[in-house]
């Protein structure tokens, strides 16, 4: 079965990704962090008793995971591919996650909450995504006591995110906003509109690959759809003006931008070591350089893939092998130039 | 001028932005509160800050500090940013629909229920209704209406017992 970040989503020359995540708690149990392991134990064989017995179907396209039994690299894996989180891969409790076979959906157990739903989709989709979380959420739901009050909604472990405790984000890819520097005021503008602003993995948002992923802060006094419509109609405004620098970019400054991209090309393409910071940054040009019809050769998916491989992890996974940090650096250069060559014959073949 | 969020006493002229676990919070203060605080502030000394908590007049009960189900405490809640289980929320009622308008700007959900809820609270508000109906037929002396509604009420009982097992 294909994954999800194979498929190429709408408007993917400016959205890398859309996210819906749910945060729920049963009510029977206090939540993960002061609850015994028994209960996070129930946590996990209730949760997919009540999933399984709604559609014995869906056993089929699950894969339960328990973090005790398998190794720190596969856990890792699983936070590089935003199927859980880092606190979840490193937490003390009895964890796991349930994820579909297309890894698009998964659920968190005993995280911060007992069950955080979460669904990744390639580019625009957030209702996609929200339709596929409530869709299990539903399910859950039927058979389970939610930790829930009518006034203040779920209840949630952190008060941030009493109410629909529904977090909407999509990671964009805006290198030409960061390139002219007019990033700094759409991050402050995104602020005042109430949306928080990070980059793909923390505080250090200009190094990694110029993705910036943007999420809503408040969950309480909206409902669910309003909350992603304004995650998607601000978004929205900011890939316009990703779009418009970008052509403005082409049109005034196509010497030094293209000379930028097929540089980065170039490296990518014969480096032999490569750190990830580095090989982060040259992606992002070549996935410039793909939207903007400069490299013919790869597509945005091959980037996408990349992204995820060439991470610590990943890398190692790949690898089936332990790797000190420089060995991942000689890795990395290697996995990038052997898949483009690769991509770059199939496309010759194509062509020819 | 803007107070600090920290100091509350001198002009706020930093604006401090912050990512816990993903969380981001912005704070708006002073400059000496900046320079102390900068490297120990987090999401908890904000939410602390915020919620004051062990102000205990805020209590429903003021000799209550503790969550009588999970047994947090108002200075658990101090130090990790997190409640302890859904019954804290009605144990910290006051402080903490004082720290939810703060965070959200509302204390409303607006959004979804749970599914079996929305079910059994629909029959809570048609039996309510029948009872009112009851109460009024036997005012009246309409013994026959009011035998029929009793069995319609004996059978949504009997079902919202079978939803809540």
């Amino acid at each position: 079965m294909n994954k999800w970040y194979v498929d190429v989503g709408p408007d993917s020359d400016v959205v890398m990704s859309s996210r819906v995540r749910l945060a729920r708690n049963f009510e029977k149990y206090p939540f993960p962090h002061r609850s015994l392991s028994e209960h996070q134990e129930n946590v996990i064989k209730e949760t997919c008793d009540a999933i399984f017995s709604s559609n014995p179907k869906l056993k089929e396209s699950f894969t339960l995971i328990r973090f005790d039994e398998i190794s720190e690299i596969d856990r890792m894996v699983l936070v590089e591919k935003h199927l859980v989180s880092k606190e979840l891969a490193e937490s003390e409790l009895k964890t796991g996650a349930l994820i579909s076979q297309d890894e698009q959906l998964s659920i968190m157990f005993n995280e911060e909450d007992h069950l955080r739903i979460q669904c990744l989709a390639s580019g625009m989709q957030l209702e996609k995504a929200f339709d596929i979380c409530n869709y299990l959420d539903n399910i859950i739901s039927e058979e389970i006591d939610y930790a829930y009050d009518n006034v203040i909604g779920y209840l949630t472990s952190c008060p941030t995110n009493v109410g629909t405790a529904i977090r909407v984000s999509v990671m964009l890819h805006l290198p030409a906003l960061t390139m002219t520097g007019y990033i700094r005021s759409v991050l402050e503008s995104c602020g005042k509109l109430g949306l928080a602003v990070r980059g793909l993995y923390g505080e250090n948002t200009e190094a990694y690959g110029n993705m910036y992923q943007l999420s809503n802060q408040v969950t309480l006094g909206k409902n669910e759809n309003d909350i992603v419509m304004s995650v998607k109609n601000i978004s929205y405004q900011i890939i316009e003006q990703e779009r418009l620098l970008r052509a403005e970019l082409f049109q005034k400054n196509n010497d030094k931008i293209s000379d930028r991209i097929m540089r980065s090309f170039g490296i990518l393409r014969y480096a032999r070591t490569l750190t990830s910071d580095e090989a982060l940054q040259k992606l992002s040009d070549i996935r410039l350089g793909i939207n903007m019809g400069l490299i013919k050769e790869l597509s945005e998916t091959d980037v996408s893939e990349m992204m995820l491989l060439i991470q610590p992890a990943s890398l190692q996974q790949y690898e089936k092998k332990v790797l000190d940090p420089k060995e991942r650096d000689i890795c990395r250069a290697k996995y990038v130039r052997d898949h483009i060559e690769r991509k770059m014959g199939n496309y010759r073949e194509k062509t020819d | 001028m803007a107070l600090c969020q920290i100091c509350k006493m001198r002009e706020a002229t930093v604006y401090f932005t912050q990512i816990v676990n993903g969380r981001q919070t912005n704070l708006f203060v002073c400059k000496e509160c900046a320079g102390t605080h900068g490297v120990k502030l987090d999401l908890n000394t904000l939410l602390t800050g915020l919620l004051g908590i062990s102000d205990n007049q805020d209590l429903p009960d003021p000799t209550v500090t503790r969550c009588d189900r999970c047994g947090m405490t108002a200075e658990d809640f101090n130090r990790t940013g997190r409640m302890g289980c859904s019954r804290c929320y009605q144990v910290f009622h006051n402080p903490m629909y004082a720290l939810l308008t703060r965070i959200h700007g509302n204390t409303r959900h607006r959004g979804k229920a749970p599914k079996r809820l929305e079910r059994i609270q629909a029959v809570d508000k048609q039996l309510d209704e029948l009872k009112k109906q009851l109460e009024e037929c036997i005012r009246t002396e309409n013994y026959e209406k009011a035998a029929q509604i009793r069995d319609e009420i004996r059978f949504l009982t009997s079902q919202k017992g079978g939803a809540t097992q």
